[in-house]
């Protein structure tokens, strides 16, 4: 691959890394912890750091978020505005009676009242949520009960549509707070209204101390069996977040920087909110859905510095053309990167072509909490390698052995799990209800991410796939056990196995075999009303694209379906060791 | 193409995308973002549907011509018109 490396030439701009082997034995994590808090106080709070830090350093007329909407209307606030309306939200919680640490969640757009219910439920001592607008009211009847949410924030619309039918399964659910959009007709009931209580608040709080082990936020993220999986991260991530966005996305301060990701996932909050924000940076927020033209007029009207989006979106303006990327000029711009799902390496190039400058691939997780692989702006970009362990991580290739322990792979080339030393300050403090599930994701002094991969003898790790049957879809981890339940919820539904399969811009695309029950005939009319079922209840995003019948589906002698025999016939794959299926065939 | 025959034709290929919306329900002034769980994939798949069942290419900056229904209707009539 060595001939396609993309090389770099030291430029005018001072990078926050720009050596990778001496940035890498110099970094020491009590050290960033010192720098982001100017101080070693033994409290640390996420959002004191994210907003308030940035207020004592002078900033707070600058503006710390703008906000577009369909008709380009801009909504300025300022990091001194975040400060007061954070406060409001914190005084907020606690004139309802919510207890410090019970969990707050949103189900919102990209709307400025999302910044300041998170940024004020944490303040407060609480554990902020925040949930994918897009998902249907089974996901989020599932993670609202399993985060055990005592308030939501959310707008009329959503919560007739999504959670007023679950609302009688949410006992815990103490509050409903409604922001408006201008278009109601009146409050649901049991509502209150969001701008009324906060008007009522006082924008004075004093931060509730907090430990760098006490839980800040919930992630949900989907695993391939059970519920789904709700990671805790700790306010220490914020030690994380904020080095990382120096080290890899090179936020300086006063940088006009976007971030595409929807806050509903864990990169919205991490590198949308929190990271860039103790970075001192203006952050852009679209309010709408990808649109090509209206992309690349924000790059270019809102004079974009640094830019943080994901593979699908890259590939949709691949799509488009390299000529509508040039009706538009993007002198600001100097930083591309991308997470979500593997960048292929014609990405990584088309974005030379087009912009002048390689897209730069990330990896992490959930758990993880913050960036640990990494592509990075003032070093060689090797297209299509997920790049090289951050500074403070100790990430390797490794194999289980017949004994059950670990072993490095140590030559490169080889295929195997990606593994992260415990140590750095974001890893995930626990999956909630699930103590057995989190001891598992550990073995021999190792965090297992569940992806494969091999390295190359320069350090760069190449991804391979997933270790289990989760599917990713346009940049949206998805758990087939999840899209499964709900398919078997419908009356002409027997048995069913959902994989993923590749799609050219989504990555994966959510895939159904369904068996159906006698008296069912298998045709497009009975296919369209299952895919119409599975979209009302698991929303667009999670719902199969694309749904087959089968009469039957391959089974283990114990009666579970197999997956991966699935896949293997859908990809022409070796169909591997069937010693443990059931002779339907 | 009559109009009626352009609209049923672009109706079932909307619900074949997305057949949790119901056809009578549809606003067809609005943006089918606004009334409908309808994301940029199911966006992508309509605009190829629709390219493919009229026969006609559509440019990826004509794709917010699509987002409602009435605009689909007229861009496949202006396109078709103009064979």
């Amino acid at each position: 691959m060595a001939e396609r490396t993309l090389h770099k030439t030291p430029g005018s701009l001072e990078h926050y890394l720009s050596d990778y082997e001496s940035a890498r034995q110099r970094f020491d994590w009590s050290e960033s912890r010192r720098a982001l808090t100017g101080s070693s106080d033994p409290h640390l709070n996420l959002a004191h750091e994210a907003v308030d830090r940035q207020v004592e350093r002078g900033r707070a007329d600058q503006i710390a978020a703008r906000f577009l909407d369909r008709e380009w209307r801009r909504v300025d606030v300022t990091y001194g505005d975040l400060q007061r309306h954070s406060n409001q939200f914190a005084n907020v919680l606690r004139s309802l009676g919510i207890a410090r640490g019970a969990t707050i969640a949103t189900l919102l757009g990209r709307v400025p009242e999302l910044f300041s219910a998170a940024l004020g439920a944490v303040k407060a001592g609480n554990v902020f949520c925040s949930l994918f607008s897009a998902f249907g009211p089974d996901p989020l009847k599932t993670r609202l009960q399993l985060g055990h949410v005592q308030l939501l924030v959310t707008t009329e619309n959503l919560y007739r549509r999504k959670v007023a039918p679950i609302r009688s399964d949410l006992p815990e659910l103490r509050s409903v707070l409604i922001v408006s959009e201008g278009t109601e007709r009146k409050l649901p009931e049991g509502t209150s209204d969001f701008a009324c209580l906060m008007d009522g608040a006082s924008d004075a709080y004093q931060t509730t101390l907090t430990r760098d082990t006490d839980v800040a936020l919930l992630h949900f993220t989907s695993g391939t069996t059970g519920k789904p999986k709700g990671v805790t991260l700790t306010h220490a991530a914020v030690i994380a977040q904020h080095a990382t966005s120096q080290l890899v996305l090179d936020l300086h301060p006063g940088e006009v920087y976007w971030c595409t990701a929807d806050p509903g996932w864990v990169t919205g909050i991490a590198y949308g909110l929190i990271g860039p924000l103790t970075c001192g940076v203006q952050l852009i927020v679209d309010r709408e859905e990808f649109d090509p033209q209206r992309w690349y007029q924000i790059l270019e009207e809102e004079r974009v510095n640094v830019w943080y989006t994901a593979p699908t979106a890259i590939r949709m303006l691949m799509k488009a053309g390299t000529a509508l990327t040039r009706e538009r000029h993007y002198p600001q711009l100097r930083h591309m990167a991308s997470v979500g799902e593997p960048l292929n390496g014609e990405a990584v190039l088309w974005g030379v072509e087009a912009f002048g400058m390689p897209f730069h691939d990330t990896w992490w997780q959930t758990e993880t909490g913050a960036i640990m692989i990494a592509n990075f702006a003032a070093c060689d970009v090797l297209p299509g390698s997920m790049g090289r362990a951050v500074p403070g991580v100790e990430a390797q290739v490794v194999r289980r052995t017949a004994q059950g322990t670990l072993e490095v792979v140590e030559s490169p080339e080889q295929v195997g799990e990606i593994a992260l030393r415990p140590g750095w300050p974001s890893m995930f403090s626990s999956y909630l209800e699930d103590p057995e599930r989190y001891r598992q994701s550990f073995l021999d002094g190792w965090y297992l991410a569940g992806d494969l991969a091999r390295r190359d003898n320069e350090g760069y790790f190449w991804f391979v796939g997933r270790a289990d049957d989760v599917i990713k879809s346009a940049g949206h981890l998805i758990s087939p056990f999840e899209v499964e339940s709900t398919l078997m919820t419908h009356p002409a539904v027997a048995q069913v196995a959902v994989i993923g399969v590749p799609d050219p811009i989504a990555g994966q695309a959510v895939k159904a075999f369904v068996e159906l029950r006698s008296g069912f005939e298998g045709n497009d009319a009975l296919r369209r009303q299952i895919m119409g079922h599975a979209r009302r209840l698991l929303g667009a995003v999670v719902a199969p694209r694309e749904i087959v019948f089968s009469d039957s589906l391959p089974r283990t002698r114990s009666g579970k379906i197999m997956r991966r025999l699935l896949r293997a016939r859908e990809l022409g794959l070796p169909e591997g060791d069937l010693s443990t299926l059931e002779g339907r065939e | 193409m009559e109009p009626k025959e352009i609209q049923t034709k672009l109706l079932a290929l909307l619900t074949g995308v997305a057949p949790d919306i119901d056809p009578a329900s549809i606003e067809p002034s609005k943006n089918l973002r606004d009334q409908f769980d309808f994301d940029s994939m199911d966006a992508l798949h309509f605009a190829t549907a629709v390219s493919e069942a009229f026969a006609i290419d559509i440019a990826e900056a004509d794709y917010p011509r699509l987002a409602s229904l009435e605009g689909a209707q007229r861009f496949v009539e202006e396109r078709l018109a103009a064979r």
